[in-house]
């Protein structure tokens, strides 16, 4: 026994219940994760669009050129959808192949907590930490137009959709990217090997997608394509020119036509939900490892 | 919990993954206060044991009860007031062992004031106190078991399970820690289940033992009563057949077994016996060579008591 020792203190306190663990949990991996100087480079490089808008003067945008204005927003919501993967992998990979790798199973099961607990802990984590580089830039990046602007709050207002389909857009790659690397991370104990299986996985979709649609010409292909079915999806919430995105199809090769951002949807939906499960039933059995 | 009832109580438990049964028909009753020593070859089925009393697992079959909870459906009350501290290594080795320890605190559901409170406290208790800020990835074998039962005290648990306690550590460390093992039973409300290899320690800090073999109890109760009947028996050397006289010992009814090249009569409470052993062997005309009491220990126990029951496990088989 140490010599600074004074003997074994008992403790009484009280105890919280599950919510609190989860929160605890969600603190715990948000603060593990910032403490990695990528992730911070990451959220810096997302966060430009923002440091931008609070340069450049919005002024003088009259109520004609609004579009203008929010174009902002729009093109912060686009230029996100390239940084999210790799935001995602970074994030993401190391949260369930950590404790694998490291064995922290033993640690957090045999006590009282339940692995629903332990799967919303680190979902919640992970959608904190996603939502630093898209959920709050871009409220502020609407927050800073209204600030810089002389137009009417009621312009805002009628636009206000558009921060909301673009949180909308956010939650859903933020689900789906979630998802895909949560099960990834849950069936490898290296988190590196869960961010290379979520590239393979983008990368391979929109290639194989692309090569089928190609080949038959059969828009139905291009389904299978997780950046189309992601830009299809973005254009539709944010009410962009569809028919600009038509003729530049055209122009680089393709047959033009467009699939509904519906199906897309369905598609992206049915993805997040089936690895949804798979994580789920992933972790409910690990106890038994 | 009612008062004295026991801390740990299983009846016909058994486990069965698949075709293999890690525990068969274990029925245990451990009394409240002070440590027990739970010994097995491996795949005795002791991890399974722990697997079940934290509630981890559920049994196929039987019923146990653990600080007077079921342990088919209150698991998680179980575990809340269970310390656990596993055989293997399971660190976050990129922060300190405050940080650690006050993690899994949190997880607990302690505050964060009264986590990072209890963290310094147990850190310091187990001897890190200088060495909390470090990263426990730095840490030698000796302090990261020493994290380990800093991390299974910070709830102050009614009941602390500790496998291997004394795994990796030099022996100014295992000393160390067994006398920490010590310390923390003195508190009578609480229980400590000790699994180990070494029956050294075993011997040193556990006042009660359940050896297992084959997910099967094979013997259980006090150590001193237990090693205090070993010395019960007598110890012969005789020159001459000694199988022929081990027949003869059982013939009259005495319990007799070959241990290396010498025979081991159990003598149990009767004092006639010398006198009963010292005929036979006149008897057979064998010349005695040495004859006295053997040194008992928890070794001879563990290695008699798992050597007979395997014997019986292979007369069985060739039935």
């Amino acid at each position: 026994m140490s010599i600074e020792s004074l003997g074994y203190k008992e403790w009484e306190g009280q105890k919280h219940g599950r919510f609190y663990k989860v929160l605890s949990l969600v603190d715990y991996e948000v603060r593990h994760a910032w403490s990695s100087i990528w992730v911070k480079i990451l959220i810096i490089i997302a966060w430009l669009p923002v440091l931008i808008i609070f340069l450049v003067p919005v002024t003088e945008i009259s109520e004609e050129g609004v579009d203008r204005a929010f174009y902002n927003l729009v093109s912060f919501t686009t230029s996100i959808t390239i940084w999210l993967p790799i935001m995602a992998g970074l994030i993401g990979g190391g949260l369930i192949a950590n404790d694998k790798n490291n064995k922290m199973f033993s640690m957090y099961f045999s006590r009282p907590l339940r692995r629903e607990d332990y799967i919303a802990g680190k979902v919640g984590g992970f959608a904190v930490l996603m939502s630093i580089p898209t959920i709050v830039p871009a409220l502020i990046i609407y927050i800073v137009l209204i600030g810089k602007s002389d137009l009417s709050l009621l312009v805002f207002i009628k636009k206000s959709w558009l921060l909301g389909a673009a949180w909308l857009y956010f939650i859903l790659l933020i689900a789906l990217f979630g998802s895909l690397v949560l099960f990834l991370s849950s069936v490898v104990t290296d988190s590196k090997y869960a961010v290379v299986g979520l590239f393979t996985i983008v990368i391979l979709s929109d290639l194989i997608a692309n090569l089928l649609w190609l080949a038959s010409d059969n828009e139905i292909y291009r389904l299978g394509s997780l950046t189309f079915n992601l830009e299809n999806i973005l254009a539709e919430f944010l009410g962009i020119d569809q028919s600009t995105l038509q003729l530049a199809d055209q122009q680089n090769g393709g047959v033009g036509g467009l699939v509904s951002a519906w199906k897309s949807l369905v598609v992206i939906v049915g993805i997040t939900s089936f690895m949804s499960v798979l994580t789920l039933l992933r972790l409910l059995s690990l106890e038994e490892e | 919990m009612v008062e004295n009832a026991p801390v740990i109580e299983t009846f016909r438990i058994s486990k069965n993954y698949g075709l293999v049964e890690a525990v068969k028909d274990l029925t245990v009753s451990i009394p409240q206060g002070g440590t027990v020593g739970l010994l097995g070859p491996n795949g005795a089925g002791k991890s399974t044991t722990i697997k079940l009393l934290l509630g981890l697992v559920n049994p196929s079959l039987g019923e146990g009860k653990v600080l007077g909870m079921d342990i088919r459906t209150k698991g998680l009350e179980i575990r809340d007031r269970v310390g656990y501290m596993p055989e293997h290594d399971c660190f976050i080795g990129d922060i300190d062992a405050v940080k650690y320890v006050m993690h899994l605190g949190r997880m607990n559901g302690m505050s964060v004031a009264d986590a990072l409170r209890r963290a310094h406290e147990v850190l310091y208790y187990v001897g890190l106190g200088e060495s909390r800020y470090r990263k426990i990835e730095t840490f030698s074998l000796g302090m990261k078991q020493r994290v380990k039962l800093a991390q299974a005290l910070i709830h102050d648990p009614e009941l602390l399970i500790l496998d291997e306690p004394t795994t990796g550590m030099d022996p100014d460390g295992r000393i160390d820690m067994l006398e920490l093992i010590k310390d923390i039973a003195k508190c009578e409300d609480k229980t400590l289940v000790m699994c180990s290899h070494i029956l050294a320690d075993v011997e040193r800090v556990c006042d009660r033992v359940v050896i297992m073999n084959r997910g099967k109890l094979v013997r259980t109760g006090s150590l001193k009563e237990l090693v205090e009947g070993k010395k019960e028996a007598i110890i012969l050397r005789v020159k001459g057949d000694s199988n022929l006289l081990i027949d003869k010992f059982e013939r009259e009814g005495i319990s007799a077994e070959l241990r290396d090249d010498a025979i081991l009569v159990f003598a149990g409470n009767n004092p006639s016996i010398k006198k009963k052993v010292m005929e036979i062997m006149a008897e057979a005309k064998m010349q005695l060579r040495y004859f006295g009491k053997p040194t008992a220990s928890l070794e001879d126990l563990f290695l008699s008591t798992i050597s007979y029951e395997e014997e019986a496990e292979r007369e069985k088989a060739s039935i």
